[in-house]
């Protein structure tokens, strides 16, 4: 807000958008900064919609996939590895598991899932993601031209009831 | 692929936008190229990259991705693309910037030469002349930074059609 107001007065630039960590196991954008963006006209561009690789379910039940992010974060330890108890915390890894039920419930995979319901918000214009491989390429773009219904939304929000900021 | 506009610039990307933090570290150039041409061919319009990529920050691998970004946008109408990047914001404590000798700030001289060191990567020069950042984002990772700092630096390039257009905070 500062800073727009800041812009303003000066008449230079403004910020126009805003890059967030944002998904479904991090929503805490919501809580403040979603309905100031809405009023001041600021795009949000989140990254992580899949948090880290987690929402994929690829570390669930104790699976540290080879040249996966979180499985070298733990060999390099401090900031990383500090980093890997938040993305990966059983917390995360317990609200993962219900947006997979969710997931195969609409015939679709986590990854596309995910991507699609960051797409979903008013206040989100490009949602960034991210690959290490071209064959994980598919599942994200599956999410172009697709709008989750109703009953899958409202299946989302109420994981985010019963398990409140899964990555804390 | 849907479009929507930053803001309210009158630039308008699509809903997906690839990011690139693993190129050249997780994935390697040859796979890198191939993501970004897969998306491309997907109708992706909006990649995302930073000074400080690939993660984690390292300075033996520093600016390693920009680089590869660069390589891959040779190969394309350079119009048909934005592109963002961003500036690394002070890195003590936090985290340890890859980027001059870990000692990166929001002043209008580190502006200045990530804005510099992200165009020559990408094969662009800073006169003029020259196309532009698709947007660039100051990265404050410190309460006690002043607005009118970064705002002043980044509107320089936003109000010279050297390099900027629409400017973030991430």
């Amino acid at each position: 807000m500062k800073s727009l107001e800041t812009s303003r007065r000066r008449g230079v630039a403004e910020y126009q958008t805003i890059q967030n960590n944002f998904s479904m196991n991090n929503r805490r954008f919501e809580d403040e900064l979603a309905q100031v963006c809405r009023e001041e006209g600021v795009s949000l561009i989140p990254y992580s919609p899949l948090a880290g690789g987690v929402l994929s379910g690829k570390y669930n039940d104790g699976a540290r996939p080879e040249g996966a992010r979180f499985s070298r974060y733990l060999e390099i330890g401090g900031r990383q590895a500090a980093m890997t108890k938040r993305f990966a915390g059983e917390k995360a890894l317990a609200s993962t598991e219900r947006f997979m039920a969710i997931a195969a419930e609409a015939e679709m995979s986590p990854v596309t899932l995910a991507i699609a319901w960051s797409k979903q918000h008013d206040f989100v214009a490009s949602t960034i993601v991210g690959a290490t491989h071209e064959n994980q390429l598919p599942e994200i773009f599956a999410a172009s031209d697709l709008e989750l219904d109703k009953a899958t939304m409202k299946a989302i929000k109420g994981v985010s009831r019963d398990i409140r900021y899964p990555m804390g | 692929m849907k479009t929507r506009r930053l803001g309210t610039s009158a630039i308008a990307v699509t809903d997906i936008c690839m990011g690139t933090m693993t190129f050249g570290a997780q994935a390697d150039e040859k796979m890198s190229l191939r993501i970004l041409d897969q998306s491309f061919d997907a109708g992706i319009n909006f990649y995302d990259t930073a000074e400080n990529y690939p993660v984690p920050p390292d300075p033996k691998w520093a600016g390693r991705t920009e680089e590869i970004v660069g390589k891959w946008l040779a190969t394309k109408d350079r119009d048909a693309i934005i592109l963002a990047t961003k500036v690394c914001g002070p890195s003590h404590g936090w985290l340890t910037a890859s980027q001059r000798a870990g000692m990166t700030a929001l002043d209008r001289h580190n502006i200045t030469r990530a804005v510099e060191a992200s165009l020559s990567a990408w094969g662009q020069t800073t006169s003029i002349s020259t196309k532009h950042i698709g947007r660039i984002m100051a990265r404050p990772s410190t309460k006690r930074w002043k607005p009118s700092t970064i705002s002043s630096a980044l509107a320089k390039y936003a109000s010279s059609a050297a390099a900027m257009r629409p400017a973030g905070a991430s």
